[in-house]
């Protein structure tokens, strides 16, 4: 049994570090607990259909909305490989605290897919996007140190400090509405605990601050942040032992984003143009969110559209979910898990973005957009910093034990 | 001791195929249980992809055939299968799962491919679109279980032959896609498969396989190269046959048949072709579109055949080469019709934009659609790892 519990605890440590706008961020069943010294790999596939996301005031509304009809969705499909490492390389030396408490380090690489369906595809490329995004992802690196371990009868305890870095070198296109890779740097210190009670309950928690860097090459039209606010991450998950082979676990958390997001190079715009009177008011409507007044649509040859950069802000981002899942151990090698997350609350970002509305092309000597004729258009942020779903999620995991600690 | 040697001469009857979806497997021993512990196969395999059998049958010097100029899309493909064969809920006496062996498997790719020949003019002479799409490819996740032949792994005088096996799959469209390249890693789409198969020791040293698959495609919501590629790729059926025999100890030497069709596949409002009509001369000023519309070939289909060597450098380490060449098939083709428009770039439904009907293009489906004749070459290497557990006994309970 000593060596179960390691095992089962090599599932998810640094998870902050995983943070795929909540797709991946959840508590395990020990997550935090100190584990034999040696190496652990892990296989996770996580799916979901998006069919609903959080707008700013916090309500549930369809993908898209409201420039397509529901029913169409966000599939999203992710594949973490997980290196996990624990021993202790100060162990021979005389360096205070360091040299009788272990060390983990581990690596996390994933490949992701991510589709749009449907008249969200149609819209897109209107605009000159695509919907779809599949490759590497981001690569996340972590290093961390176990605390002391307390025991107090039946209750033990035992903390964890980590810091995870998260490598931008997942695919990036910037004329795409979603993207396995974000495009700027993260750094996520983390705090955590793994307590057990009666050897029967198992709890497990952390604080996580994540730091993120800029993206100077937005995507989408400029819909994600160049300015991605800073997030803190909550969580918690308790688990009940049914026995050596059977655990079932439920976990609540909880991300909230320090402050807006901002964005500076806002370009979303309908890519064929000058646009045809005929059209100009139709299309104008349908795909940006732009009503051009009628008097201008029916007084003039052809139009043009140009939005103005920026810069916006959101309201920042927030999402709460809980989880369960149900454990199998089989021996010391291998764990599978199946776990379903489903979303209680959230705040999606959103900005007003201004439009201008030329006569002639925008980009040529001289030109002046018509007075009084700018509209505004509310638009949603996208992928990883600025969108929340409010979806649920299956997540199916395997660890495997390569070389016996 | 016993078992590691037991396990090594189960590795032996299973080799990484560097088979793509659309390319059947049939790799020595896929249908045997081996003993429990994880494999991992590494492979890499080339095709030049110069060459294809046309709609009717006719192998073609050319990917392409309805350009003049050949096109060939040359392939690399490096992949790292990782499969485990193991017991499940043992002591829990489930019916059917308790008393048998299971077997997941866990494919990655790496695929490079490039376009060359006759379709480069015309991406070339277009700044929107890119010659290929390469980097990580499709994952493939399996699971099975073995109907028969994995009961009695324990005892000392099991023989991991005369099994069957019935297999589970879905491709995860995790490969690089580029939208606008007619060539790509990944297909975009996902796509689940049954398997059944079976494994019979005919003589001494040899071992005959047989089996049958079906897959089927989910939706492509943006296919590659301007819709030329299938938006719902046919259902595929597929039959394998091999037979191995040990020529020396260590040394197998297996020959295999596999026969793959696929249902019409279906294209949505393709947006270009590179063969396009003219536009008509007599309209000054006009340029022409696709018709938007849902159309469909005739399906496809590939038969193969293979041999391949096998060498055990040491107990855990086997090394395969292989050869399959293609004997006959047919690709994706259909008919697209043209919509005439002037003036040239005009949307459709303005005062001063009119539309008639064009000519019709007979155009080439791409990605799944195409099957290449060109032969492949794959070497491949596996490990067994073993079980990997921190018991020196493996099978033992605690």
């Amino acid at each position: 049994m000593r060596r179960l519990l390691p095992l089962v605890a090599a599932l998810a440590i640094g998870l902050p570090g995983t943070a795929k706008a909540g797709i991946v961020f959840t508590p395990h069943l020990s997550e935090y607990s100190r584990l034999a010294p040696g190496q652990y790999t892990e296989f996770t596939l996580i799916t979901t259909e998006i069919e609903e996301v959080y707008n700013r005031e916090g309500d549930t509304v369809h993908v898209g909305s409201p420039f397509i009809p529901p029913g169409d969705s966000v599939d999203a499909t992710l594949l973490l490989l997980k290196y996990l490492w624990i021993g202790n390389v100060f162990r021979d030396t005389d360096i205070w605290y360091l040299n009788d408490h272990p060390q983990f380090c581990r690596i996390i690489g994933n490949l992701g897919h991510q589709q749009a369906t449907g008249k969200a595809v149609t819209r897109d490329l209107t605009a000159g996007q695509h919907s779809g995004a599949s490759g590497l992802g981001d690569l996340f690196g972590l290093c961390g140190i176990y605390g002391e371990e307390h025991r107090w009868g039946p209750v033990k305890f035992s903390p964890l400090l980590a810091t995870t870095v998260k490598f931008p070198v997942g695919r990036y296109d910037t004329d795409a509405l979603l993207n396995t890779g974000t495009n700027y740097w993260s750094v996520i210190p983390q705090f955590a605990f793994h307590s057990e009670l009666f050897g029967r309950v198992y709890i497990d928690g952390t604080f996580a601050w994540q730091f993120n860097g800029d993206n100077d090459d937005p995507s989408f039209g400029g819909l994600t942040p160049t300015q991605p606010a800073d997030v803190r991450n909550i969580e918690v998950n308790a688990a009940w032992k049914f026995s050596e082979h059977w655990f079932a676990d439920i976990g609540w958390s909880h991300r909230r984003s320090v402050g807006p997001n901002r964005y500076e190079k806002y370009s979303l715009n309908l890519k064929d143009q000058p646009l045809p009177p005929t059209s100009a008011c139709n299309s104008s409507a349908e795909l940006l969110g732009v009503v051009v007044p009628p008097e201008i649509c029916n007084s003039a040859e052809y139009f043009y559209l140009k939005p103005r950069p920026g810069p916006y802000e959101d309201r920042g981002i927030e999402g709460t979910l809980l989880t369960a899942g149900i454990y199998y151990v089989y021996r010391t090698s291998t764990v599978l898990n199946l776990r379903i997350a489903q979303p209680i609350s959230g705040r999606g970002g959103q900005i007003d973005a201004t439009y201008d509305v030329y006569a002639q092309d925008p980009d040529s000597p001289g030109a002046t957009p018509i007075p009084g004729a700018e509209q505004t258009s509310t638009q949603n942020a996208v992928q990883e910093a600025a969108a929340v779903s409010a979806s649920p999620y299956l997540e199916l995991r395997m660890v495997y034990l390569f070389w016996a600690p | 001791m016993r078992g590691v040697t037991r396990a090594s001469s189960a590795a032996l009857l299973l080799m990484a195929s560097a088979a793509q979806a659309d390319v059947a497997d049939t790799a020595l021993g896929r249908y045997l249980p081996l003993y429990p512990g994880l494999y991992v196969d590494l492979s890499y395999a080339q095709d030049e992809r110069d060459r294809v059998f046309d709609a009717d049958g006719e192998e073609q010097d050319t990917a392409t055939p309805s350009l003049p100029d050949p096109t060939r899309s040359p392939l690399r493909e490096a992949q790292a299968r990782f499969a485990w064969t193991f017991p499940l809920f043992e002591s829990q006496n489930i019916p059917f799962l308790s008393s048998r062996l299971h077997t997941a498997r866990v494919t990655l790719r790496h695929l490079g491919t490039e376009t060359r020949g006759g379709l480069v003019d015309f991406i070339d002479s277009r700044d929107d679109l890119a010659n290929n799409g390469s980097g990580i490819g499709d994952t493939t996740l399996e699971f099975g279980s073995f109907l028969w032949g994995g009961r009695d792994w324990r005892s000392e005088g099991s023989t991991p032959g005369n099994a069957g096996l019935l297999l589970l799959g879905v491709n995860v469209p995790t490969g690089v896609y580029e939208h606008e390249a007619p060539t790509n890693a990944g297909s975009n789409h996902w796509a689940f498969h049954a398997q059944l198969g079976a494994a019979w020791r005919p003589w001494s040293g040899a071992l005959l396989e047989t089996g049958a698959g079906y897959r089927v495609h989910l939706v492509n919501y943006e296919p590659q190269f301007g819709g030329l590629a299938p938006s719902e790729q046919g259902d595929d059926a597929w039959f394998d046959l091999s037979l191995g025999q040990r020529l020396l100890p260590g040394l197998h030497l297996s020959a295999s048949l596999s026969d793959r069709h696929g249902q019409a596949n279906l294209y949505e409002d393709p947006q270009y072709a590179p063969n396009a009509p003219t536009p008509p001369a007599t309209v000054p000023e006009s340029d022409n579109f696709p018709t938007p519309g849902r159309y469909e070939d005739d399906g496809t289909s590939l038969r193969t055949a293979g041999l391949a060597l096998h060498w055990f450098v040491a107990q855990r380490l086997l090394v395969s080469a292989s050869y399959v060449h293609p004997l006959s098939g047919r690709s994706g083709e259909f008919d697209l019709p043209f919509t005439n428009r002037q003036p040239a770039g005009c949307i459709e439904g303005a005062a001063n934009c009119t539309t008639s009907e064009g000519e019709t293009a007979h155009v080439d489906g791409l990605g799944p659609a195409r099957s290449y004749a060109s032969d492949r070459w794959a070497l491949s290497l596996r490990y067994n790892f073993g079980q990997g557990d921190a018991f020196t006994c493996v099978g033992c309970s605690r």
